[in-house]
């Protein structure tokens, strides 16, 4: 359960995500923010404020892995990020955003499917 | 538990008994509704489709309006016509279901002759549709659609996923599950593709979505450009997958079986996608056709709409839509959006809900009469 200690919550939606969400705010400044998968709960340390339904690295994300929300790609990092640092579009960018990983992907299913 | 359903000729039993009253095209309409008034136990399936139509613009209509007639929930069908040759077209789809038929021509009887002569044959319709055989409805015979309106962060966060939970116990129960808005799949294709039974149908999921972007490219609207937009932007969403994974979650995590078109009817158990449009009317509309028994329904701001003959289940995670709109809201999941609750709890919830309204219990957009339904138009009046 959440103390006074912590500044929000969050919620990982899915056990492979390496972001969890917002989900409720306290105080909403930097500090400790309790994080939720399922039943278990931790803590981490969020270095600035990050607003209701934003998105925090669960884990250090190099530049060009994949952002996990949902158990799915929807995104890629276009720079190094921290753990418990705001992930939002000044560091991730969409794979349709670019057309290109979007392209690959469809072509990708259409030949599997053409075989 | 046990379900107790309505005995049909074919297929699955259902877990509503009406008599539906099916208007041919307008001008029928206010005679259906007269005798709505009349005749307990009967819905008019509200549209103003039928006239100005033709080629595939009227057939997707008569397609729809038969495949209402064949839903579960219908016991029997009163076609309510204009004219002879356009009724008698219509009660030919409505016939293929197997149950019963009767149908009245305005031009044949006038106004007030049509609504006596109509509420007559709704009367016997109804009688007997009481006497209809109640059988065990067993889970597998259950098929449930999903669909999200007024969508907010609350909707990818808690209630769509709660919804999912809900979704993925009935299809392991051996049920279908049913979700469409194809403009709202428009970034999640690559993870529904993933769990795709085979490669056609991952293809088909691109498919459908880049159909969906060139229509609306026609029409103006630029749909990967303009997603997010601002205020989604504002609100935490940072890419277009991210946004349609949030709608499209409210499906649950199950392979996806099929792609299938407007109104079509899931061919066997498990998960499948329609290729329908957002808006809730015509949205619903296909999930009535393909033949679901009950429209679980999320929102985050708050949406009343509803469906003819379908109870829909209203669930949201918002906690102000909750407060706001009490008597639009079955299912307030804000617990787990608060953290009081977990997803896989909240879908407890929702498919507790889902078993006690198949078994009778009703919703409140049923009871509340929100019967908001349309059949798209595909083609110019003519």
């Amino acid at each position: 359960m959440s103390s006074p200690t912590h500044v929000s919550e969050a919620v990982v939606l899915h056990p492979d995500d390496n972001v969890g969400t917002i989900r409720r705010i306290h105080s909403g400044e930097a500090g400790t923010c309790l994080v939720a998968l399922g039943t278990e709960t931790r803590d981490l340390q969020l270095p600035t404020s990050v607003p209701f339904g934003h998105k925090i690295a669960l884990v250090a994300i190099a530049t060009g892995e994949s952002i996990t929300k949902y158990g799915q790609r929807i995104g890629i990092a276009t720079e190094p990020i921290a753990a418990g640092e705001h992930v939002h579009v000044h560091n991730v960018v969409g794979c349709r955003d670019t057309g290109r990983a979007y392209a690959a992907a469809a072509a990708a299913a259409g030949a599997e499917a053409g075989r | 538990m046990s379900i107790l359903g309505y005995a049909r000729p074919t297929g699955a039993p259902g877990i509503r008994n009406h008599v539906a009253l099916i208007p041919v095209m307008p001008y029928a309409l206010p005679v259906a509704r007269h005798i709505a008034d009349i005749v307990d136990g009967t819905v008019v399936v509200t549209h103003l489709n039928g006239r100005g139509q033709a080629g595939a613009d009227l057939e997707l209509t008569r397609f729809t309006l038969g495949g209402i007639a064949a839903n579960p929930n219908v016991a029997a069908t009163l076609v309510v016509g204009f004219e002879p040759s356009t009724t008698a077209a219509v009660v030919e789809r409505v016939r293929a279901s197997g149950k019963p038929v009767e149908s009245i021509v305005v031009t044949q009887h006038g106004t007030l002759g049509s609504i006596h002569e109509g509420a007559r044959l709704a009367l016997e319709l109804v009688l007997e549709a009481s006497r209809v055989e109640r059988v065990p409805l067993e889970l597998s015979d259950l098929v449930v659609g999903a669909e999200c309106g007024g969508s907010d962060a609350t909707s990818g966060l808690a209630a769509n996923p709660g919804v999912g939970a809900a979704m993925d116990r009935l299809v392991r129960a051996g049920g279908s599950v049913l979700f469409n808005e194809v403009q709202e799949l428009i970034g999640a294709e690559e993870g529904l593709a993933a769990r795709a039974v085979n490669a056609e149908v991952g293809r088909r999921v691109y498919e459908i979505t880049e159909k969906a972007i060139a229509e609306a490219r026609d029409a103006g609207v630029d749909i990967v450009d303009a997603n997010p937009a601002p205020d989604n932007i504002a609100g935490g969403l940072t890419t277009l997958e991210e946004k349609s994974l949030g709608a499209v979650a409210k499906g649950g995590t199950t392979t996806l079986m099929g792609v299938l078109e407007f109104g079509e009817r899931p061919p066997g158990p498990g998960l499948y996608i329609q290729d329908a449009p957002a808006p809730a009317p015509e949205s619903v509309a296909s999930l009535l056709c393909g033949g679901a028994h009950i429209v679980v329904f999320t929102t985050g701001q708050g949406n009343p709409s509803g469906c003819p003959l379908l109870p829909v289940i209203k669930v949201t995670a918002n906690p102000a839509t909750a407060k706001k709109m009490p008597e639009n809201i079955d299912i307030d999941l804000s617990p787990v959006l608060e953290g009081l609750e977990t997803i896989d709890e909240g879908g407890e919830r929702v498919w507790q809900e889902i078993l006690a309204v198949a078994s009778g219990a009703r919703t409140r957009a049923e009871v509340l009469g929100h019967d908001e339904f349309n059949i798209p138009r595909i083609g110019p009046v003519l």
